[in-house]
This record gives C-alpha cells, sequence and structure tokens, in this order.
C-alpha cells in the first residue's frame, strides 16, 4: 500500500494550505467498524501541522470514531494513517501515544479517584522532575485556574475543571498532535469561552484535530475543517470558507436555526 | 487556597489512611489491655504475639488477594493453591539446602547441588527466594494463560480458577511424590530460638521476624500503590484502562506485574504459615484462602490498607476469644464479617480504592 503524507487530492477537492512542513497526520480511505456498524467508510483527512483543524458534522457522522481509530481504541479494517510520513496502522493505542499524540475524550477520561496532580503526574510519561515541573508551569499558565485544585480528588471537580485537567494532560509529554474531542460539551458559556481562550494559547505549541459541535467555537478556534457525514468527506477547506457558506452550515450543521 | 508547607512529620505520615489505621491498631491495643486485665499478664503477652503472627500471616494472603481481587476485580481461587505451592517449594529447598553433603542419600540426583549442608539461616534465605519466585512464576502463568482472556468476566474467573485449584493441587501431589498430605521440615529454620522480654516471658525470634516481614511488606507495597509512579499506572488502568493506554501505557503489563507480585504475596504467606507451623499441610491453602478473603472483604474491597486492619482485627482477637468463648472460636472470624457488614456493607475502608 502506498504510504504518502498526503491527501488523495480525489477525494478532497478543497486541499487545505499547508502552513509549515506539510502534513503532520494523514488519514486515507479509513473503514472502521463497530460490532456490525460500518461508521467510518472511507474517510480521508489530512490535519496540517501548527494548525487546528475542525473536524465538523452531525451526530453519528463518525467524527468520534475518527479520533478512536486514530488513537487505535476502534483499529480500521482497511484504509492507511500516517503520521509524520509513517504508518501508524496496526499499532497499539499506547504505542501511537507514544508517537506523541495526545487524547482528550469527550467524556474526558479524567482519573476520579486520584487528585488533580496525580492525574497530571500519570500523564507525564518519562518525563524528568525537573520536566514535568515545565510542563506543569506551561498548563498553569494556560489555565491558572487550576493552581487552586492541584491537590483536589479530580472526581470532585466541576465540568469545566475536569476539562483543563484532560487538556493539560495531553500537554504533560510535549506530545506534537492533540486529539480533542468535543471539548465544548455540557459546560456553561462562560467556561466555554475560557476553555476557548486556552485553546487561542495552545495553538502556538501544538497542532490540535479538535471535534467541535458549537460552531461559534469551531469557527473561532479552527483554521481548517472537515466536513463528513456518514463516514466519509463532503467538504474541506480553510474555516473562513465554511464561515461564508451559509447554506453548508445550515444544511450540515443547522447553523442559521437557532 | 494555598497550603502553606508546616514543619512537622513528613508527608507520607500524615495521610490520613496511615493515621486511620494507626488509630485502630491504638484501639485495638486498648480494647487488649481491657482484656488483659481478666488474664495474666504472661498469658496476654503470649497471646498478643500468637495474635500478631496469624495477623501477619493473614496479612500476607489477604494483601496479594487484597491486589488481585480487590484492586483488579479478578476473582482467583487459585490464590490459595499458589499459597500451598509456597510454603511446600519452601520446605523442599530448604531441606535440600541444609542436607549436608556426606548425609545425602541419593548423590546422583540432578538436585545434588543444592545439598549444600548451608546454616538454617543461609538455607532459609534461599529456599525464601526460590519460593517466592515460584509464586510470582505461577501467578505469571495464570495471568498469561488465562486470566488476560477474562478481566471483567467474573463467572469465568470463578470456574477456570476453580478448576486451577484441582491442577495445581493434584500438581502439588506429584511433584513432591506425596503419599501423606502433609510435608515437615527437616530441622527448624531460622531464626530458631527466643528472646526474653522478661524472665517470664520469651518470644520466638521467628515470630519476630515474621511480624517484621508483614510490617515491610505493608510499608512497600503501600508506598508502591500510594507514592510512585507505577501505582498511578496501577490504579489509572483500574479506574480506566483504555485511557491509561490512551497516555503511552502498556497496561497490560503492569496489570501482569500485579498479578505476579500478588501470587509471590500469596507464597510468602503459605512460607510464613509453614514456618510458624513447623510444616506444611495440602489443605492449608484453601483454609487460609477462605479467612483471607474475609479479611479483604472486612477492610473493603480494593482498600490495600483495609486489608491490613482486617488482618489486625482477626489475627488479633481470635486468640483472645478463643479463650475466652470457646464455643464461637471457629465461626468468630464469620460473625466478625456479619458485625462488620452490618454496619458498614462496604467494609472498614471500602468506597477508596487502594
Amino acid at each position: 500500500m502506498r504510504l504518502s503524507n498526503q491527501p488523495t487530492s480525489e477525494a478532497t477537492p478543497n486541499e487545505p494550505v499547508k502552513p509549515s512542513g506539510g502534513n503532520l497526520l494523514v488519514l486515507e480511505g479509513l473503514q472502521t467498524y463497530i460490532g456490525q456498524f460500518h461508521i467510518l467508510q472511507g474517510l480521508d483527512l489530512a490535519v496540517p501541522e501548527g494548525a487546528v483543524t475542525v473536524l465538523l458534522g452531525r451526530n453519528g457522522a463518525g467524527k468520534t470514531t475518527t479520533l478512536k481509530t486514530i488513537m487505535g481504541l476502534t483499529p480500521p479494517r482497511q484504509g492507511t494513517i500516517t503520521y509524520r510520513g509513517e504508518s501508524i496502522n496496526g499499532l497499539t493505542t499506547y504505542q501511537i501515544a507514544r508517537q506523541g499524540i495526545g487524547y482528550v475524550p469527550e467524556d474526558r477520561g479524567i482519573f476520579r479517584e486520584m487528585t488533580v496532580e496525580e492525574n497530571l503526574l500519570l500523564a507525564a510519561r518519562g518525563e524528568s522532575r525537573a520536566g514535568y515541573r515545565t510542563h506543569l508551569a506551561n498548563c498553569l499558565d494556560l489555565f491558572p485556574d487550576m493552581q487552586r485544585f492541584l491537590k483536589q480528588k479530580a472526581g470532585t471537580l466541576s465540568g469545566g475543571q475536569q476539562q483543563m485537567v484532560a487538556i493539560s494532560r495531553g500537554l504533560m509529554t510535549g506530545n506534537k498532535l492533540l486529539l480533542i474531542d468535543e471539548p465544548s460539551k455540557g459546560l456553561a458559556p462562560i467556561v466555554i469561552k475560557a476553555v476557548m481562550d486556552a485553546l487561542e494559547k495552545l495553538k502556538r505549541q501544538v497542532t490540535i484535530l479538535l471535534v467541535e459541535q458549537n460552531f461559534t467555537m469551531a469557527s473561532t478556534v479552527g483554521d481548517y475543517f472537515y466536513l463528513i457525514d456518514d463516514g466519509h468527506n463532503i467538504t474541506n477547506g480553510p474555516m473562513d470558507q465554511l464561515v461564508a457558506d451559509t447554506e453548508l452550515t445550515r444544511k450540515y450543521l443547522g447553523v442559521g436555526f437557532a | 487556597m494555598k497550603v502553606a508547607t508546616r514543619p512537622g512529620p513528613p508527608a507520607f505520615l500524615r495521610d490520613p489512611r496511615l493515621l486511620t489505621i494507626l488509630s485502630v491498631v491504638a484501639g485495638l491495643i486498648l480494647v487488649l489491655i481491657y482484656i488483659n486485665t481478666a488474664i495474666k499478664f504472661p498469658t496476654f503477652v503470649r497471646f498478643f504475639i500468637n495474635g500478631l503472627v496469624e495477623s501477619a500471616v493473614l496479612f500476607l494472603v489477604a494483601s496479594g488477594l487484597s491486589l488481585i481481587f480487590g484492586l483488579m476485580d479478578v476473582v482467583n481461587f487459585a490464590h490459595g493453591a499458589v499459597f500451598t505451592w509456597g510454603g511446600f517449594v519452601f520446605i523442599w529447598s530448604f531441606n535440600l539446602f541444609s542436607t549436608s553433603p556426606a548425609a545425602a542419600k541419593d548423590k546422583t540426583s540432578p538436585l545434588a547441588w543444592m545439598q549444600m549442608g548451608l546454616d538454617p539461616l543461609p538455607a532459609t534465605l534461599l529456599a525464601l527466594l526460590i519460593g517466592l519466585a515460584v509464586g510470582a512464576l505461577l501467578g505469571a502463568l495464570i495471568e498469561i494463560l488465562a486470566i488476560r482472556r477474562l478481566y471483567g468476566r467474573p463467572v469465568f474467573q470463578i470456574l477456570l480458577t476453580l478448576g486451577l485449584v484441582l491442577v495445581l493441587d493434584e500438581s502439588l501431589r506429584i511433584a513432591f511424590s506425596l503419599n501423606a498430605p502433609s510435608y515437615d521440615l527437616l530441622s527448624s529454620p531460622w531464626p530458631s530460638g527466643n528472646f526474653r522480654i522478661t524472665p517470664d516471658i520469651a518470644v520466638n525470634w521467628k515470630s519476630i521476624a515474621i511480624v517484621i516481614v508483614g510490617l515491610v511488606v505493608f510499608l512497600s507495597v503501600f508506598w508502591l500503590l500510594n507514592r510512585s509512579k507505577v501505582g498511578l499506572v496501577i490504579r489509572g488502568g483500574v479506574e480506566d484502562t483504555q485511557m491509561v493506554q490512551a497516555l503511552g501505557y502498556n497496561v497490560k503489563r503492569y496489570f501482569f506485574g500485579v498479578f505476579a507480585l500478588g501470587s509471590a504475596l500469596a507464597a510468602l504467606g503459605g512460607i510464613a504459615f509453614t514456618i510458624t507451623s513447623n510444616g506444611a499441610s495440602e489443605g492449608m491453602g484453601q483454609l487460609n484462602l477462605l479467612t483471607a478473603f474475609v479479611v479483604v472483604v472486612i477492610g473493603g474491597l480494593g482498600s490495600f490498607s483495609g486489608a491490613a486492619v482486617g488482618a489486625l482485627l482477626v489475627g488479633l482477637i481470635t486468640p483472645f476469644v478463643g479463650y475466652h468463648f470457646q464455643a464461637i472460636a471457629d465461626s468468630f472470624v464469620m460473625i466478625l464479617l456479619v458485625l462488620v457488614l452490618l454496619v458498614r456493607p462496604q467494609g472498614l475502608f471500602g468506597g477508596k480504592k487502594y
């Protein structure tokens, strides 16, 4: 099978502009099943380095499955996943994570029985004490509020606080790519704003593939978008283009009806 | 809110769990002192020391079970069989090591090199290492061959490990060519002799050694689970296996390690039991396993500190109950279980993992 870090052009009509050094992650023709359900039906995707790519689509379009497939949690039956020019097909979840990919799941995946500090310490895999402190300082810079509840049991935190911990966890090992699944889900508007600001700051440090239903957040933070439906691509391109296309956003994202 | 660093005992000693344990132990000592008024002091001390030794042995079995059953939710009936294997392997290797080459009957045996005529101390230590290694190896094999496919499927675990009990018990008979169901130490393992507290009260060195081993195991495993990165991975893996993998840890390897460690602790319990009773018998594993299950449930599932407190409660009170109320001595453990579950259905330390 051909391994390439370029997306197949016929499947992605509006190929994104590459800001620096090409694509960090490329998915080609992904077919993923969960049980008997055919979720991803030939999905193509390219995540340019140093930018935020937003994966959009209705409920059940396959956005979360895309992230899980990249992480090896629901391995694909067909198709290739290329990260930094090398195939990561067939690697197990922990091997994929060790390549430098962080995952912030939809339910945040917080270890509720541990303190926030322990959550972060666990995420700092293979880091020295000094390395841990550097990453922690970076996270506290991003989420100054976290200082207040570092010693608190993570299960007692509010949804927004848990989201801060979940995103910070992805930053504790110097990951190159963060997969973030619906960070705004279930959060109050003011908290969404805080998470959005943090993602804006985060953009300078790490490449992000973001799944987001909240169109305001998606359009503010995102540089590129991929619109998917029924497990395959509809269209993709720079975010400005999508914001301008009211017909498309109305049809697939329900924007403008509210 | 900023917590100022205060001078005082290190954080490790300020842990609420450790403090709870210490207060339970202190309370227990007060109760025992009260009981002491009814019996003569030397008898009391003898009972107390016996109780401590019993607690230590119970704790060793229960600690392994607490890791495998309480923490990882694997119902492992083979734990008792590993306990028995540990005891038998210990006796077998101790007897071999302490046989002098001159006295050896079969000099052509492939194991003749083991007949070194060692003193009791080095023979004990070597035999201990072999017993522990066999325990860990058995645990490792059970995990790889059986349990690995059955995480989260308790009914299958029960069926399979019950079957394993039969296999392990029968292979024990074959391996040690047993006709009678017991196996004795040829000489007393170290440390033999007594330590005199007062002219009236002598405590066996063996007993002191076993209590110290129990204490060391408690502190090390407590540290491993609560203060080390490995402990974080294990606790995280128990809570959310997928997320720990997504953080880059090979959870399977850690679970495998926990299983092997738990089984080595079962073997250590068997060895300690063998040393206190000067021999091993086939049924000793299952007998102790039942009590250990009770101890783990009393302490609270998944709580390692709870297992320690449960073992202390059962081990320390049983001899006194036996002295005062002979009739209920055997059923006392179950009565205690019922009482604890009535008051705290989750066990003393239940609800908290580790």
